[in-house]
């Protein structure tokens, strides 16, 4: 993890991002638990986010981390307690369900465009069945967008024709083109080439300074140092440690996370 | 890591590009292909066990290029060579006799007989359709070709060039079904199609040319240039109301009414404009919906009635779900209104669709009747294939999709139907259908018998469709649905516009491999005594004003070609749709 360190080196003289945070919750999470199959994946998860917060996600693979941000907008199903999102309260009604998914926008690992649509198509096919946008609306937004993450000029070819920073900055596009009021990454950055981490980093720190509430799940621990609000610390399905990044880093507290950061950092 | 300190003189730095060089010579071209794959085997003689090898390799590739030329020298012998091609009308089967037979031929002369092919074709074609009803067909026939010349020369870079040839081939049709039949009514299909290139032009083309959007890949020929439209206009609509007239005028001599025979032509002149100048959509949305009623309403004779108290309830029932829909939505019965409104109102609207199909095929239309048991031939192979086809496909969809349904009720429901259907034999649900079915109905429901057949093969098929649906659908990443799904499209869009059109791309062979067993199967429904192109052929053998040897081999070459050439056109077709649908998984 060469761009890491570095970027953790430079970043300690960089400005910090002026926290968006207000007081409006967004996210709220109230003793949340979930299993798959006997294995108990989140464990008593109590979580509220405030409107315009940054949060890092952050700690050893099969933590949980993935799985929680995934119960945000419903790809997982968590067990007991509540995920209230924007007021909503999320259950089984698949009203509520579609109206949270339009309320939260999603980046993944491994970018899930879809392969068979030009990237156009791609930003613009949810806006306009979900949102009912005329196709004229929907392209624009789409190409303000792609002007937005720096590459309008790739709108007519197929995902397949760029290259994977490329590919995850269109996903980004195409999350934000349905307007969402919150944004959640999961490891967007883990499947790909060095070289091209820095271009997907440089657009979610362009978004994080819009304001938008966002929730990364991430081991860019510069990316965490610049823009987050908030670091937690997952490991085996609890939320170990939370507090602010230049905290976290500096003065962790329990010592699973003091051997987190020694793994992370220490090369 | 941090970058390593390379210093030193153990480095290298490459200071000039290395060359890009051709493929060695015998790597590429005719010489090349030659070699490597028939010569390279055989041309190793440095050791005697090589020399041995290559030694065996000669003989079998002479011994199969041997075989392989007597093989074909006596197919195209048959076929070609020794083929008596014309002969006179009333020589019968003495035209292909040889002289121990009584004919002409030398004694061992062996040969097809195409005359007999020639005198029998309308047979093998039409079967025993009544000959004077026989334009009702044609017509079919004509619109069907047209509408999958159409929407299989998707992506033409010419719209003009394709109307032009689509022109041709109509008048030339028409001009051929003149000369063939003596009916004006061939010269009228060629007229009309003049009307429907006029009327569709004139309320399509703007709006259709402006949003297709191939039109975004690159500028396109347009039908006509712009600067001429108003003058091109004035001149088609006066084309048109005089055309029209014409069309029309020889109905006055005929059995129908005006009435009758405007209700008659309207279809058709919407169906030719459409083809001609509508764009793929449309065109599709048509070969779907109208085209179906239409052929069904020519090839019958329409006029199927259904009771007039039957149509009052039927109607009364359609405006109940469509009034609870549309109230329910707007909250007039609460919540459970609310959550059921939808349901009702689709359910109305599709109640509301077949009651107008209902009422349409009531209409009589002044066509004469024409029972399914004259039909026969090349056409009851197409009916039956055609519809097999057409609905197996979306049912086959339905049922992947249910078969990976999370709800159980659906899974198992699926799970049933497919693994019965794909459980018994073909020949097992035809008879079943023929014979079975009519002791568990009540005496007085006639249920026509290739209808029977039909719904037999479609739900044959479809299950076997099925399956080759899941495959694809169990070949799509998880992370396709997870980002439909996280973009907030629900089920039926999700399926609908990303994960189906990825899935079904990735399974055309099966697809269509399905599809060419369907449409070979259509020969089994001779069991229960319908006649497709085989029974035809088979009939025809037994007419003894031709018997002579080699009458059997000829109808059986004959229905061998007809059938392989449909099936290598389907053939072709998905290996050109793969193509053409690969673009999107480039690189």
């Amino acid at each position: 993890m060469q761009g890491l360190s570095d970027g953790l080196v430079a970043d300690q003289s960089a400005s910090r991002q002026a926290s968006a945070a207000t007081d409006e919750v967004a996210i709220e999470m109230i003793g949340l638990n979930k299993w798959f199959g006997q294995f108990h994946v989140l464990r008593d998860i109590n979580l509220t986010v405030r409107r315009g917060e940054r949060i890092v996600i952050c700690g050893p693979s099969g933590s949980g981390k993935s799985t929680l941000i995934r119960c945000i907008n419903r790809l997982e199903e968590h067990q007991s307690g509540r995920i209230i999102v924007d007021g909503v309260e999320l259950e089984e009604d698949l009203k509520k369900i579609d109206e949270i998914r339009r309320d939260v926008g999603m980046v993944f690992q491994s970018f899930n465009l879809f392969p068979h649509l030009t990237i156009l198509d791609n930003c613009t096919i949810a806006q306009r069945k979900v949102l009912q946008r005329p196709k004229r609306e929907a392209e624009e937004v789409a190409m303000r967008l792609l002007e937005r993450v720096k590459i309008p000029e790739q709108a007519m070819k197929y995902p397949g024709q760029l290259s994977g920073g490329q590919q995850q900055r269109v996903a980004i596009a195409r999350a934000l083109c349905m307007e969402p009021n919150i944004m959640l990454f999961d490891e967007p950055t883990s499947a790909l080439d060095p070289e091209m981490i820095k271009e997907v980093l440089d657009t979610m720190v362009d978004l994080a300074s819009t304001g938008m509430t966002m929730l990364c799940v991430t081991h860019e621990m510069g990316f965490a140092r610049e823009v987050a609000d908030r670091v937690i610390f997952m490991d085996q399905g609890q939320i170990m440690e939370e507090n602010e990044p230049e905290a976290f880093f500096t003065n962790p507290q329990s010592d699973r996370s003091r051997l987190f950061l020694s793994q992370v950092l220490g090369h | 890591m941090a970058s390593g300190d390379q210093s030193g003189g153990v480095g290298f730095v490459r200071t000039e590009e290395a060359p890009l060089l051709p493929p060695p010579r015998n790597q590429s071209g005719l010489v090349g292909w030659l070699w490597r794959n028939l010569f390279q085997s055989m041309s190793n003689f440095s050791t005697p066990g090589a020399a041995a090898q290559s030694g065996a390799m000669i003989l079998v590739t002479v011994s199969v290029a041997y075989f392989a030329y007597v093989q074909i020298a006596a197919f195209l012998g048959f076929a070609v060579f020794q083929a008596v091609w014309v002969a006179d009308d009333d020589a019968k089967r003495l035209a292909c006799a040889t002289v121990a037979q009584g004919g002409q031929l030398p004694r061992e002369w062996f040969g097809a007989c195409y005359p007999f092919v020639s005198a029998k074709w309308k047979f093998l074609i039409y079967y025993n359709y009544p000959p004077a009803e026989l334009w009702r067909v044609n017509v079919v026939f004509l619109l069907g070709a047209l509408g999958v010349a159409r929407l299989v020369a998707e992506a033409v870079p010419n719209r003009a060039s394709v109307g032009a040839a689509l022109v041709v081939a109509g008048v030339g049709y028409g001009l051929l079904v003149q000369e063939l039949f003596g009916e004006t009514f061939g010269v009228r299909v060629g007229v009309q199609m003049l009307i429907g290139i006029g009327l569709l032009y004139m309320l399509l083309r703007d709006r259709d040319l402006a949003s297709d959007p191939q039109q975004k890949d690159g500028p396109r020929a347009p039908l006509f240039s712009r600067g001429r439209d108003q003058v091109i206009r004035l001149v088609l609509m006066a084309l048109v109301i005089g055309v029209a007239v014409v069309s029309v005028a020889p109905a006055f001599s005929g059995d129908r009414s005006v009435l009758q025979e405007v209700a008659l032509q309207t279809p058709m002149l919407l169906m030719t404009g459409a083809l001609l100048v509508g764009s793929n959509r449309v065109v599709g949305a048509m070969m779907l919906t109208l085209f179906p009623l239409y052929a069904l309403i020519l090839l019958t004779g329409g006029h199927f009635e259904t009771g007039g108290a039957a149509l009052v309830v039927w109607a009364l029932a359609t405006l109940a779900f469509l009034a609870a829909g549309w109230f329910g939505r707007r909250g007039a019965f609460g919540e459970v209104g609310e959550a059921l409104g939808g349901s009702a109102w689709t359910i109305g609207l599709i109640s509301a669709a077949l009651l107008g199909v209902a009422v349409v095929l009531g209409v009589d239309l002044g066509l004469d009747p024409v029972p399914t048991s004259s039909w026969g031939g090349l056409m009851v192979t197409l009916v039956v294939a055609v519809v097999g086809i057409v609905f197996s496909l979306p049912l086959g969809v339905l049922l992947a999709l249910g078969r990976r349904s999370s709800l159980p009720a659906v899974r198992y429901l699926s799970i049933i139907f497919i693994e019965f259907w794909r459980g018994v034999p073909l020949i097992t649900v035809l008879f079943m259908s023929s014979v079975m079915l009519p002791l568990f109905l009540p005496e007085d429901v006639d249920f026509n018998k290739l209808l029977r057949a039909l719904i037999g093969v479609m739900l044959f098929a479809a299950a076997y469709q099925a399956e080759v649906v899941r495959g694809g659908l169990q070949a799509i990443p998880k992370g396709q649905f997870e980002g439909a799904q996280a973009l907030g499209l629900g089920y039926w869009r999700m399926m609908a516009l990303i994960v189906l059109p990825q899935a079904l791309t990735l399974v055309i062979p099966g697809i269509v491999n399905t599809f060419i067993g369907l449409f070979k199967d259509t020969s089994l429904v001779l069991i229960i005594s319908l006649f497709d192109l085989l029974g035809a052929v088979q009939a025809a053998l037994t007419d003894s004003e031709w018997a002579v040897p080699v009458q059997a081999s000829t109808g059986y070459l004959i229905a061998a070609a007809i059938f392989w050439i449909f099936c290598f056109g389907m053939s072709r077709y998905s290996l050109f749709m793969e193509q053409k649908l690969r673009k999107g998984r480039a690189r």
